[in-house]
Protein backbone atom coordinates (compact mmCIF):
# COMPACT_ATOMS: atom_id res chain seq x y z
CA UNK A 1 0.00 0.00 0.00
CA UNK A 2 1.46 3.67 -0.94
CA UNK A 3 2.31 5.58 2.34
CA UNK A 4 0.71 9.16 2.49
CA UNK A 5 3.23 11.61 2.80
CA UNK A 6 1.99 12.81 6.47
CA UNK A 7 2.68 8.67 7.14
CA UNK A 8 6.01 9.13 5.57
CA UNK A 9 6.34 12.59 7.72
CA UNK A 10 5.43 10.84 11.01
CA UNK A 11 7.60 7.78 10.40
CA UNK A 12 10.70 9.80 9.62
CA UNK A 13 10.55 12.14 13.02
CA UNK A 14 8.30 10.53 15.37
CA UNK A 15 9.29 6.83 14.75
CA UNK A 16 9.70 5.98 18.49
CA UNK A 17 13.55 5.73 20.03
CA UNK A 18 14.84 4.59 23.21
CA UNK A 19 14.43 8.07 25.33
CA UNK A 20 17.92 6.86 26.77
CA UNK A 21 19.71 7.56 23.53
CA UNK A 22 18.62 11.40 24.10
CA UNK A 23 19.63 11.54 27.96
CA UNK A 24 22.97 9.75 26.44
CA UNK A 25 23.32 12.59 23.71
CA UNK A 26 22.59 14.85 26.47
CA UNK A 27 25.08 13.92 28.97
CA UNK A 28 27.86 13.69 26.25
CA UNK A 29 26.85 17.17 25.17
CA UNK A 30 26.59 18.77 28.98
CA UNK A 31 30.28 17.35 29.74
CA UNK A 32 31.33 18.66 26.25
CA UNK A 33 30.47 22.10 26.94
CA UNK A 34 31.50 22.28 30.34
CA UNK A 35 35.27 21.54 28.42
CA UNK A 36 34.67 23.65 25.69
CA UNK A 37 34.25 26.59 28.13
CA UNK A 38 36.82 26.07 30.06
CA UNK A 39 39.03 25.91 26.57
CA UNK A 40 37.44 28.50 24.69
CA UNK A 41 39.97 31.34 26.80
CA UNK A 42 39.34 33.58 23.73
CA UNK A 43 35.57 33.91 24.53
CA UNK A 44 36.12 34.40 28.19
CA UNK A 45 39.13 37.54 27.85
CA UNK A 46 36.29 39.29 25.56
CA UNK A 47 35.25 40.75 28.84
CA UNK A 48 39.03 42.46 29.18
CA UNK A 49 38.83 43.26 25.66
CA UNK A 50 38.59 47.14 24.04
CA UNK A 51 35.29 48.21 24.52
CA UNK A 52 35.56 50.00 21.84
CA UNK A 53 36.04 46.87 19.45
CA UNK A 54 32.08 45.39 20.57
CA UNK A 55 30.12 45.59 17.85
CA UNK A 56 27.02 43.13 18.40
CA UNK A 57 25.07 40.98 15.69
CA UNK A 58 21.46 41.75 15.04
CA UNK A 59 19.94 39.83 17.60
CA UNK A 60 22.33 41.40 20.35
CA UNK A 61 20.96 44.70 18.97
CA UNK A 62 17.48 43.78 18.71
CA UNK A 63 17.65 42.20 22.44
CA UNK A 64 20.32 45.56 23.46
CA UNK A 65 22.71 43.50 25.04
CA UNK A 66 25.45 45.06 26.10
CA UNK A 67 29.27 43.16 25.56
CA UNK A 68 30.48 41.56 28.57
CA UNK A 69 32.50 42.61 31.33
CA UNK A 70 34.54 40.62 33.94
CA UNK A 71 31.20 40.23 36.46
CA UNK A 72 28.65 39.83 33.56
CA UNK A 73 31.31 37.44 31.65
CA UNK A 74 32.22 35.18 35.19
CA UNK A 75 28.53 34.93 36.43
CA UNK A 76 27.35 33.61 32.89
CA UNK A 77 29.95 30.82 32.92
CA UNK A 78 29.69 29.89 36.06
CA UNK A 79 25.90 29.19 35.69
CA UNK A 80 26.65 27.71 32.65
CA UNK A 81 28.86 24.76 34.04
CA UNK A 82 26.54 24.92 37.07
CA UNK A 83 23.66 23.72 34.95
CA UNK A 84 25.48 21.75 33.10
CA UNK A 85 26.87 19.79 36.46
CA UNK A 86 23.47 19.78 37.29
CA UNK A 87 21.74 18.23 34.06
CA UNK A 88 24.27 15.29 33.96
CA UNK A 89 23.51 14.65 38.16
CA UNK A 90 20.30 15.01 37.34
CA UNK A 91 18.72 14.03 34.22
CA UNK A 92 15.50 14.59 34.64
CA UNK A 93 15.90 18.67 35.59
CA UNK A 94 13.79 21.11 33.82
CA UNK A 95 14.99 24.19 34.98
CA UNK A 96 18.79 23.89 34.35
CA UNK A 97 19.03 22.55 30.38
CA UNK A 98 17.22 25.95 30.04
CA UNK A 99 19.71 27.73 31.91
CA UNK A 100 22.13 26.42 29.76
CA UNK A 101 20.00 26.99 26.61
CA UNK A 102 20.35 30.57 27.84
CA UNK A 103 23.77 31.22 29.10
CA UNK A 104 25.58 29.19 26.05
CA UNK A 105 23.41 31.10 23.54
CA UNK A 106 24.08 34.45 25.15
CA UNK A 107 28.29 33.39 25.22
CA UNK A 108 28.61 32.47 21.65
CA UNK A 109 26.75 35.66 21.11
CA UNK A 110 29.24 37.94 22.98
CA UNK A 111 31.68 35.56 21.01
CA UNK A 112 30.94 35.95 18.07
CA UNK A 113 30.02 40.19 18.62
CA UNK A 114 33.99 41.15 17.85
CA UNK A 115 33.95 41.05 14.00
CA UNK A 116 34.40 37.08 13.39
CA UNK A 117 31.90 35.15 13.42
CA UNK A 118 32.15 31.14 13.63
CA UNK A 119 30.48 28.42 11.95
CA UNK A 120 30.59 25.48 14.04
CA UNK A 121 28.37 26.38 16.72
CA UNK A 122 25.02 25.96 15.57
CA UNK A 123 24.18 22.73 15.73
CA UNK A 124 25.32 22.32 19.26
CA UNK A 125 22.71 25.20 20.00
CA UNK A 126 19.90 23.21 18.02
CA UNK A 127 21.08 19.71 20.47
CA UNK A 128 20.65 22.16 23.57
CA UNK A 129 17.66 23.89 22.58
CA UNK A 130 15.91 19.84 21.75
CA UNK A 131 17.64 19.19 25.49
CA UNK A 132 16.23 22.13 27.27
CA UNK A 133 12.49 21.07 26.16
CA UNK A 134 12.20 17.24 26.32
CA UNK A 135 9.95 16.08 28.53
CA UNK A 136 10.25 14.64 31.93
CA UNK A 137 10.87 11.32 33.51
CA UNK A 138 6.60 11.61 34.57
CA UNK A 139 5.71 11.42 30.69
CA UNK A 140 4.81 8.47 29.11
CA UNK A 141 6.66 6.31 27.49
CA UNK A 142 5.40 6.54 23.90
CA UNK A 143 5.91 10.45 24.65
CA UNK A 144 9.64 10.06 25.37
CA UNK A 145 10.43 8.19 22.88
CA UNK A 146 8.64 10.19 20.34
CA UNK A 147 9.86 13.15 21.55
CA UNK A 148 13.95 11.65 21.19
CA UNK A 149 12.91 10.56 17.91
CA UNK A 150 12.07 13.85 16.73
CA UNK A 151 14.93 15.48 18.85
CA UNK A 152 17.29 12.93 17.15
CA UNK A 153 16.23 13.82 13.88
CA UNK A 154 15.90 17.44 14.02
CA UNK A 155 20.21 17.64 15.18
CA UNK A 156 20.88 15.29 12.35
CA UNK A 157 18.99 17.65 9.58
CA UNK A 158 20.75 20.66 10.78
CA UNK A 159 24.20 18.88 10.88
CA UNK A 160 23.46 17.62 7.68
CA UNK A 161 22.49 20.70 5.79
CA UNK A 162 25.47 22.60 6.99
CA UNK A 163 27.52 20.61 4.75
CA UNK A 164 25.98 21.26 0.98
CA UNK A 165 25.33 25.01 2.42
CA UNK A 166 28.94 25.00 3.43
CA UNK A 167 29.43 24.07 -0.39
CA UNK A 168 27.05 26.86 -1.56
CA UNK A 169 28.38 29.28 0.44
CA UNK A 170 31.91 28.32 -1.62
CA UNK A 171 30.42 29.39 -4.49
CA UNK A 172 28.29 32.19 -3.59
CA UNK A 173 30.98 34.13 -1.45
CA UNK A 174 34.02 32.65 -3.96
CA UNK A 175 33.00 32.38 -7.34
CA UNK A 176 31.82 29.11 -9.76
CA UNK A 177 35.43 28.93 -10.07
CA UNK A 178 36.38 28.04 -6.60
CA UNK A 179 37.78 24.47 -6.53
CA UNK A 180 40.44 25.67 -8.84
CA UNK A 181 41.70 28.65 -7.07
CA UNK A 182 44.35 28.42 -4.42
CA UNK A 183 42.12 28.40 -0.97
CA UNK A 184 43.84 25.71 0.54
CA UNK A 185 47.20 27.28 -0.14
CA UNK A 186 46.02 30.54 1.68
CA UNK A 187 44.78 28.85 4.52
CA UNK A 188 47.46 26.90 4.86
CA UNK A 189 49.59 29.79 4.27
CA UNK A 190 47.56 32.02 7.05
CA UNK A 191 47.25 28.74 9.78
CA UNK A 192 49.11 25.97 8.26
CA UNK A 193 50.27 23.59 10.68
CA UNK A 194 53.36 21.38 10.43
CA UNK A 195 52.01 18.66 8.15
CA UNK A 196 49.72 21.06 6.26
CA UNK A 197 53.20 23.04 5.24
CA UNK A 198 54.65 20.02 3.64
CA UNK A 199 51.76 20.44 0.83
CA UNK A 200 52.47 24.32 -0.29
CA UNK A 201 55.33 22.51 -2.42
CA UNK A 202 52.72 20.72 -4.30
CA UNK A 203 49.29 23.08 -5.39
CA UNK A 204 48.13 20.82 -7.60
CA UNK A 205 47.36 18.15 -4.87
CA UNK A 206 45.02 21.12 -2.87
CA UNK A 207 43.62 21.55 -5.86
CA UNK A 208 42.58 18.17 -6.14
CA UNK A 209 41.56 18.48 -2.44
CA UNK A 210 39.71 21.48 -3.05
CA UNK A 211 37.53 19.16 -5.47
CA UNK A 212 36.97 16.28 -3.25
CA UNK A 213 36.51 18.64 -0.20
CA UNK A 214 33.65 20.34 -2.22
CA UNK A 215 31.69 17.15 -4.12
CA UNK A 216 32.13 15.62 -0.13
CA UNK A 217 29.90 18.62 1.46
CA UNK A 218 27.52 17.78 -1.42
CA UNK A 219 27.40 14.21 -0.58
CA UNK A 220 27.06 14.83 2.72
CA UNK A 221 23.23 15.46 1.98
CA UNK A 222 23.00 11.59 2.38
CA UNK A 223 23.40 12.19 5.83
CA UNK A 224 19.31 13.16 5.71
CA UNK A 225 18.93 9.11 4.78
CA UNK A 226 17.05 7.39 7.52
CA UNK A 227 19.51 4.96 7.57
CA UNK A 228 21.46 2.63 5.00
CA UNK A 229 25.00 2.12 3.58
CA UNK A 230 25.34 6.06 1.97
CA UNK A 231 24.78 7.13 5.10
CA UNK A 232 27.17 5.23 6.87
CA UNK A 233 29.40 6.25 4.13
CA UNK A 234 28.80 10.00 4.57
CA UNK A 235 29.15 9.43 8.31
CA UNK A 236 32.93 8.21 7.75
CA UNK A 237 33.61 10.74 5.32
CA UNK A 238 32.61 13.76 7.97
CA UNK A 239 34.91 12.22 10.42
CA UNK A 240 37.77 12.69 7.95
CA UNK A 241 37.04 15.53 6.40
CA UNK A 242 37.37 17.35 9.98
CA UNK A 243 40.32 15.25 10.71
CA UNK A 244 42.15 16.14 7.64
CA UNK A 245 41.32 20.12 8.45
CA UNK A 246 42.44 19.56 11.83
CA UNK A 247 45.73 18.25 10.64
CA UNK A 248 46.44 20.82 7.96
CA UNK A 249 44.98 23.89 9.30
CA UNK A 250 44.23 22.93 13.41
CA UNK A 251 40.35 24.20 13.04
CA UNK A 252 38.40 21.11 14.79
CA UNK A 253 34.80 22.13 14.38
CA UNK A 254 33.89 20.55 17.55
CA UNK A 255 30.99 21.62 18.99
CA UNK A 256 29.60 20.61 15.57
CA UNK A 257 31.36 17.55 15.43
CA UNK A 258 30.35 16.09 18.86
CA UNK A 259 26.27 16.20 17.62
CA UNK A 260 27.23 13.21 15.41
CA UNK A 261 26.64 11.21 18.28
CA UNK A 262 22.87 11.85 17.21
CA UNK A 263 23.14 9.57 14.82
CA UNK A 264 24.43 6.35 16.73
CA UNK A 265 22.78 4.13 19.16
CA UNK A 266 23.72 5.72 22.49
CA UNK A 267 21.47 4.02 24.28
CA UNK A 268 23.46 0.90 24.91
CA UNK A 269 25.41 3.13 27.46
CA UNK A 270 23.15 3.58 29.31
CA UNK A 271 22.69 0.90 32.45
CA UNK A 272 18.72 1.91 32.37
CA UNK A 273 18.34 0.96 29.15
CA UNK A 274 20.39 -2.50 29.11
CA UNK A 275 18.33 -3.62 32.63
CA UNK A 276 14.75 -2.48 30.70
CA UNK A 277 16.00 -4.61 27.51
CA UNK A 278 17.50 -7.58 29.13
CA UNK A 279 14.11 -7.52 31.18
CA UNK A 280 12.50 -7.66 27.89
CA UNK A 281 14.65 -10.43 26.51
CA UNK A 282 13.87 -12.82 29.43
CA UNK A 283 10.26 -12.09 29.16
CA UNK A 284 10.57 -12.98 25.32
CA UNK A 285 12.10 -16.11 26.57
CA UNK A 286 9.05 -16.79 28.92
CA UNK A 287 10.27 -16.16 32.14
CA UNK A 288 7.27 -15.09 33.45
CA UNK A 289 8.53 -11.26 33.82
CA UNK A 290 5.93 -8.92 34.21
CA UNK A 291 4.90 -6.84 31.08
CA UNK A 292 6.03 -3.35 31.16
CA UNK A 293 3.66 -0.39 30.44
CA UNK A 294 6.34 1.20 27.95
CA UNK A 295 6.24 -2.42 26.01
CA UNK A 296 4.37 -0.58 22.89
CA UNK A 297 7.02 2.01 22.54
CA UNK A 298 10.06 0.37 23.10
CA UNK A 299 11.20 -0.28 19.32
CA UNK A 300 14.27 0.35 17.36
CA UNK B 1 16.49 39.04 7.89
CA UNK B 2 13.62 40.54 5.73
CA UNK B 3 14.22 37.58 2.99
CA UNK B 4 13.33 35.22 5.06
CA UNK B 5 11.00 36.17 7.04
CA UNK B 6 7.91 35.72 4.82
CA UNK B 7 9.04 32.30 5.09
CA UNK B 8 8.42 32.31 8.94
CA UNK B 9 5.22 34.51 8.85
CA UNK B 10 3.92 31.61 6.40
CA UNK B 11 4.78 29.09 9.13
CA UNK B 12 3.12 30.80 11.97
CA UNK B 13 -0.05 31.11 10.02
CA UNK B 14 0.28 26.95 9.16
CA UNK B 15 1.23 26.74 13.23
CA UNK B 16 -1.91 28.55 13.85
CA UNK B 17 -3.92 26.42 10.62
CA UNK B 18 -3.04 23.68 12.47
CA UNK B 19 -4.36 24.04 15.79
CA UNK B 20 -7.61 25.46 14.67
CA UNK B 21 -8.14 22.32 12.72
CA UNK B 22 -7.15 20.11 15.70
CA UNK B 23 -10.71 19.51 16.63
CA UNK B 24 -11.04 17.22 13.30
CA UNK B 25 -8.87 14.39 14.85
CA UNK B 26 -11.42 13.73 17.82
CA UNK B 27 -14.49 13.25 14.94
CA UNK B 28 -15.64 10.39 15.87
CA UNK B 29 -14.24 7.67 13.68
CA UNK B 30 -11.11 9.79 12.44
CA UNK B 31 -8.78 9.56 15.65
CA UNK B 32 -6.48 6.81 15.82
CA UNK B 33 -6.73 5.45 18.59
CA UNK B 34 -3.18 3.87 18.91
CA UNK B 35 -2.18 7.79 19.57
CA UNK B 36 -3.93 9.90 21.82
CA UNK B 37 -5.22 13.22 20.87
CA UNK B 38 -2.57 15.11 22.80
CA UNK B 39 0.50 12.85 21.39
CA UNK B 40 -0.83 14.62 18.02
CA UNK B 41 -1.14 17.93 18.87
CA UNK B 42 2.11 18.17 20.43
CA UNK B 43 3.67 16.24 16.77
CA UNK B 44 2.26 19.15 15.20
CA UNK B 45 4.02 21.82 17.12
CA UNK B 46 7.45 19.82 17.28
CA UNK B 47 6.93 19.61 13.05
CA UNK B 48 6.87 22.99 13.03
CA UNK B 49 9.25 24.39 14.92
CA UNK B 50 11.46 21.55 13.09
CA UNK B 51 10.48 23.67 10.00
CA UNK B 52 11.13 26.85 11.27
CA UNK B 53 14.95 25.76 12.40
CA UNK B 54 15.30 24.47 8.65
CA UNK B 55 13.74 26.78 7.23
CA UNK B 56 15.73 29.74 9.36
CA UNK B 57 18.74 28.02 8.57
CA UNK B 58 18.80 26.87 5.16
CA UNK B 59 17.51 30.54 4.07
CA UNK B 60 20.60 31.85 6.30
CA UNK B 61 22.94 29.59 4.67
CA UNK B 62 21.96 30.42 1.31
CA UNK B 63 21.58 34.51 1.25
CA UNK B 64 22.20 34.98 4.93
CA UNK B 65 25.51 36.99 6.56
CA UNK B 66 27.17 36.67 9.47
CA UNK B 67 25.25 39.41 11.27
CA UNK B 68 22.67 37.31 11.14
CA UNK B 69 23.84 35.14 13.64
CA UNK B 70 22.93 32.31 14.17
CA UNK B 71 20.93 31.93 11.06
CA UNK B 72 23.98 32.71 9.24
CA UNK B 73 25.76 31.57 6.24
CA UNK B 74 28.56 28.77 6.45
CA UNK B 75 31.86 30.93 5.22
CA UNK B 76 34.51 27.87 5.83
CA UNK B 77 36.86 29.16 2.98
CA UNK B 78 34.30 30.54 1.27
CA UNK B 79 36.19 33.64 -0.35
CA UNK B 80 37.99 34.08 -3.51
CA UNK B 81 40.60 32.51 -4.87
CA UNK B 82 43.41 34.11 -6.37
CA UNK B 83 46.04 32.23 -7.96
CA UNK B 84 49.00 34.99 -8.37
CA UNK B 85 48.43 37.88 -5.19
CA UNK B 86 49.14 38.64 -2.10
CA UNK B 87 48.07 35.93 0.66
CA UNK B 88 48.44 38.09 4.17
CA UNK B 89 47.41 38.01 7.98
CA UNK B 90 46.89 40.63 10.25
CA UNK B 91 50.24 41.09 12.60
CA UNK B 92 51.39 43.41 15.68
CA UNK B 93 54.42 44.80 16.75
CA UNK B 94 55.24 47.10 19.58
CA UNK B 95 58.09 48.75 21.05
CA UNK B 96 58.38 48.72 24.97
CA UNK B 97 59.77 52.00 26.86
CA UNK B 98 63.47 50.39 26.90
CA UNK B 99 63.31 50.14 23.30
CA UNK B 100 63.21 47.18 22.73
CA UNK B 101 60.97 45.92 19.61
CA UNK B 102 58.93 42.62 19.69
CA UNK B 103 56.42 40.68 17.58
CA UNK B 104 53.24 40.40 19.90
CA UNK B 105 49.66 37.86 19.76
CA UNK B 106 46.17 38.70 19.07
CA UNK B 107 45.88 37.07 22.39
CA UNK B 108 48.09 39.96 24.12
CA UNK B 109 44.99 42.07 23.39
CA UNK B 110 42.53 39.45 24.52
CA UNK B 111 41.03 39.37 21.07
CA UNK B 112 41.57 37.28 17.71
CA UNK B 113 43.37 37.61 15.05
CA UNK B 114 40.13 37.51 12.61
CA UNK B 115 38.59 40.10 14.98
CA UNK B 116 40.85 42.03 14.01
CA UNK B 117 40.48 41.44 11.05
CA UNK B 118 36.75 42.05 10.64
CA UNK B 119 37.01 45.44 11.94
CA UNK B 120 40.08 46.84 9.73
CA UNK B 121 38.88 49.34 8.20
CA UNK B 122 37.40 50.86 11.63
CA UNK B 123 41.12 50.72 13.02
CA UNK B 124 42.49 51.81 10.15
CA UNK B 125 40.47 54.84 9.83
CA UNK B 126 40.82 55.63 13.46
CA UNK B 127 44.09 54.41 14.69
CA UNK B 128 43.25 55.81 18.12
CA UNK B 129 41.67 52.79 18.81
CA UNK B 130 45.35 51.10 18.91
CA UNK B 131 45.60 53.13 22.33
CA UNK B 132 43.11 51.07 24.23
CA UNK B 133 45.27 48.37 22.79
CA UNK B 134 48.60 49.47 24.02
CA UNK B 135 46.41 49.93 27.27
CA UNK B 136 45.37 46.55 27.49
CA UNK B 137 48.24 45.20 26.97
CA UNK B 138 50.17 46.94 29.96
CA UNK B 139 46.96 46.12 32.18
CA UNK B 140 47.76 42.71 31.10
CA UNK B 141 51.44 41.95 31.21
CA UNK B 142 52.42 44.27 34.62
CA UNK B 143 55.43 42.58 35.07
CA UNK B 144 57.33 43.79 31.48
CA UNK B 145 58.46 46.73 30.15
CA UNK B 146 55.43 48.89 28.99
CA UNK B 147 54.20 48.99 25.29
CA UNK B 148 54.79 52.37 24.17
CA UNK B 149 54.07 52.55 20.58
CA UNK B 150 52.07 49.89 18.68
CA UNK B 151 52.27 48.88 14.96
CA UNK B 152 48.95 46.90 13.25
CA UNK B 153 50.67 45.23 10.24
CA UNK B 154 49.54 43.06 7.00
CA UNK B 155 51.85 40.21 6.91
CA UNK B 156 52.11 37.61 4.48
CA UNK B 157 53.05 36.09 1.12
CA UNK B 158 53.61 37.17 -2.62
CA UNK B 159 51.83 34.17 -4.25
CA UNK B 160 52.50 33.61 -7.99
CA UNK B 161 50.75 30.56 -9.77
CA UNK B 162 49.33 29.11 -6.11
CA UNK B 163 53.08 29.24 -4.88
CA UNK B 164 54.40 31.44 -2.26
CA UNK B 165 57.53 33.25 -3.72
CA UNK B 166 58.50 35.86 -0.94
CA UNK B 167 57.65 37.51 2.15
CA UNK B 168 55.78 40.76 2.17
CA UNK B 169 55.09 43.01 5.36
CA UNK B 170 53.23 46.69 5.27
CA UNK B 171 52.25 49.15 8.20
CA UNK B 172 48.66 49.72 8.20
CA UNK B 173 48.35 51.62 11.32
CA UNK B 174 50.72 52.80 13.91
CA UNK B 175 49.79 54.40 17.11
CA UNK B 176 50.80 56.75 18.47
CA UNK B 177 51.40 58.75 14.84
CA UNK B 178 55.16 59.67 13.99
CA UNK B 179 55.10 62.92 15.33
CA UNK B 180 53.74 62.03 18.85
CA UNK B 181 54.96 61.28 21.67
CA UNK B 182 54.00 57.16 22.74
CA UNK B 183 52.29 56.77 26.26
Amino acid sequence: MRKTFSEHWQRYWFAPVPPERLEVLGLIIYAFIIGNIALSGWINAHAWAPKNMYRPVLLGRLLGIPGPNAFTMIAVVSMIVIACCYSIWRRNGRVAPKLVLFGYGLWLLWAFSYGKVDHDRLTILVALGVLAFRPGQHADYGRRAGYASWALRLIQVVFAITYPLSAWGKIHFGGIDWANGNVFVTAILRKGTVFGNLFLSVPWLLVIAQWVFISFEVFALALLLPRGKLRSVALVGVIVLHVTTYALIGIHFLPHLICIGAFFPLERLSSRYRSRSGLRARRALGDGVSTLPEKAGAAS
Amino acid sequence: MLDYSGAILMDAASLIAMILSYHDIREPGKADPAKPVAARLWQRVCSVCALLIIVGVVLGGLNGIDDEWPFAPFRMFAYKPQNTGTVTAVAFRGVTSVGETKLLTDSDFNLRRAEFEGQLPKIVSNPRMLASLVSIYNKKHPGRDRLVRLELLKSGWNVVDRKPKERIEDTIALWPPNNEPGE
